[in-house]
């Protein structure tokens, strides 16, 4: 905690939603993947 | 006779201060784990290498991990830290315990829930805004995000290499709110839901899942996360691989290693080495308590991004087969409390409302989509 100093900072705060914007669309892209992936595998009639 | 009190008669009155807060927090942290129960495995050690950490005068002061420690046994955790959590050894091999402890079969029957793995990740990066806000810099302020995750391994790894000196606060906030989630998500769960929407019941028709997607399916999640969230991959990779032990169906004994001496002597070691962090100096500050206010702050939010994406859903989902909204709740990855929670204020709602199979499979989901977040987080930051 060497480093901190309490303060607002709206510089930060506000880049921060990109980061916010990009982090949830990663998780559901790759959430989105695998239950791409998952239904497929399920649908498949061998591997039954 | 001095000899014999050297030690007291030596004592710097302001640091003893805040080191005997310290044996405050520690015999706090081990009264939780002993009397109610609570994450006993980690905070026990934890509270007792607190209290190790922050005997005075204990030896002479010796560079180590990157700040001056005792000579006393403050060394030997040193050298445990260096050894096992700076690299984040311990909370990897950790992960194919937890991995081979998992059950994937809810989310492989009804891959859907998978959606709550995901949107239940909100909190970690709306606290990552919050700490922003407050001045933390991007580092500091998503390594104290990743509480949100509910996964202390993952905690672990991503403070570690963002920033090690707030690890000691963001362990003991990860695994205390981990243990707390009946007690903190209960009146979220009720503060966002209608009770018409928590008694809304959930047909269980479980589609059979091949042995062959059980084995390919870590496989799998290994290699997307790899190609997309590549700072996840250690994380992930670990996970799925305990989980491969466990489908595999050749290798149980190993798998009942993982499950069992694995991830205990692991833990026993990663409680205490941990504590490695928690000097005095470092811990008793008012940062510490913002730390700890918005590790509840990214619980809180979690649960309501999981519960706001099933309202969602439900807006275009037909009557009948709409869904409980508390299921979103069960999106963290606190594995199994979180599911527990949901069934148990199902059944008060309605006492033939079970929930357990469909909160265990957003519970599930939770583990991957913690992980996920959390390598998304080292990508942006690294």
């Amino acid at each position: 905690m060497e480093n901190y100093e309490f303060a607002i900072n709206f510089d930060n705060f506000l880049k921060s939603f990109e980061y916010m914007g990009f982090g949830m669309l990663g998780i559901f892209l790759v959430m989105g993947i695998l239950i791409g992936f998952i239904v497929a595998l399920n649908r498949i009639r061998f591997l039954k | 006779m001095d000899a014999l009190f050297k030690n007291l008669i030596e004592l710097d009155g302001g640091l003893f201060a805040k080191q005997l807060v310290m044996w405050v927090i520690g015999g706090i942290l081990i009264f939780l784990a002993i009397k109610k129960k609570m994450e006993p495995t980690l905070l026990l050690p934890m509270g007792f290498g607190a209290i190790l950490m922050n005997l005075p005068n204990n030896g002479e002061l010796v560079e180590m991990g990157g700040k001056l420690v005792p000579e006393g046994v403050a060394t030997v955790l040193g050298t445990l830290y260096e050894a096992g959590i700076a690299n984040e050894l311990f909370p990897l091999i950790l992960f194919i315990g937890i991995g081979a402890m998992i059950d994937f079969g809810p989310i492989l029957s009804n891959p859907k829930l998978m959606i709550f793995g995901a949107a239940a990740q909100f909190g970690i990066f709306m606290t990552l805004s919050l700490a922003s806000l407050f001045n933390f810099d991007f580092n500091q302020a998503a390594s104290i995000a990743i509480i949100g995750a509910a996964d202390g391994p993952t905690s672990i790894v991503v403070a570690t290499q963002l920033a090690p000196g707030l690890l000691g606060p963001i362990t003991v906030a990860a695994y205390s709110y981990m243990a707390l989630v009946p007690v903190v998500q209960p009146p979220i769960i009720k503060l966002c839901t209608t009770k018409k929407e928590r008694r809304i019941r959930m047909p269980y028709n479980p589609a059979s899942v091949s042995k062959f997607t059980r084995i390919l399916f870590p496989i799998i999640v290994t290699v997307i996360t790899g190609l997309l969230a590549p700072g996840a991959v250690a994380l992930v990779g670990f996970l799925m691989f305990g989980n491969l032990l466990r489908e595999c169906g050749v290798l149980e004994s190993l798998s009942e290693t993982a499950q069992k001496v694995l991830a205990n002597l692991v833990t026993l070691f990663l409680g205490i080495t941990v504590a490695f962090t928690m000097t005095a100096e470092q811990f008793v500050n008012w940062g510490t308590v913002l730390i700890l206010g918005l590790g509840l702050f990214a619980f809180v939010f979690d649960t309501f991004g999981g519960i706001m994406i099933a309202k969602l859903m439900n807006l275009f989902l037909p009557e009948g087969k709409k869904i409980n909204p508390m299921i979103g709740a069960a999106g963290i990855s606190a594995f199994p409390m979180s599911a527990r929670i949901v069934n148990k204020i199902g059944l008060e709602e309605d006492n033939q409302n079970f929930l357990l199979v469909h909160s265990i499979g957003a519970n599930v989901s939770g583990q991957i989509g913690s992980v996920i977040a959390g390598g998304l987080i080292l990508n942006f930051f690294l």
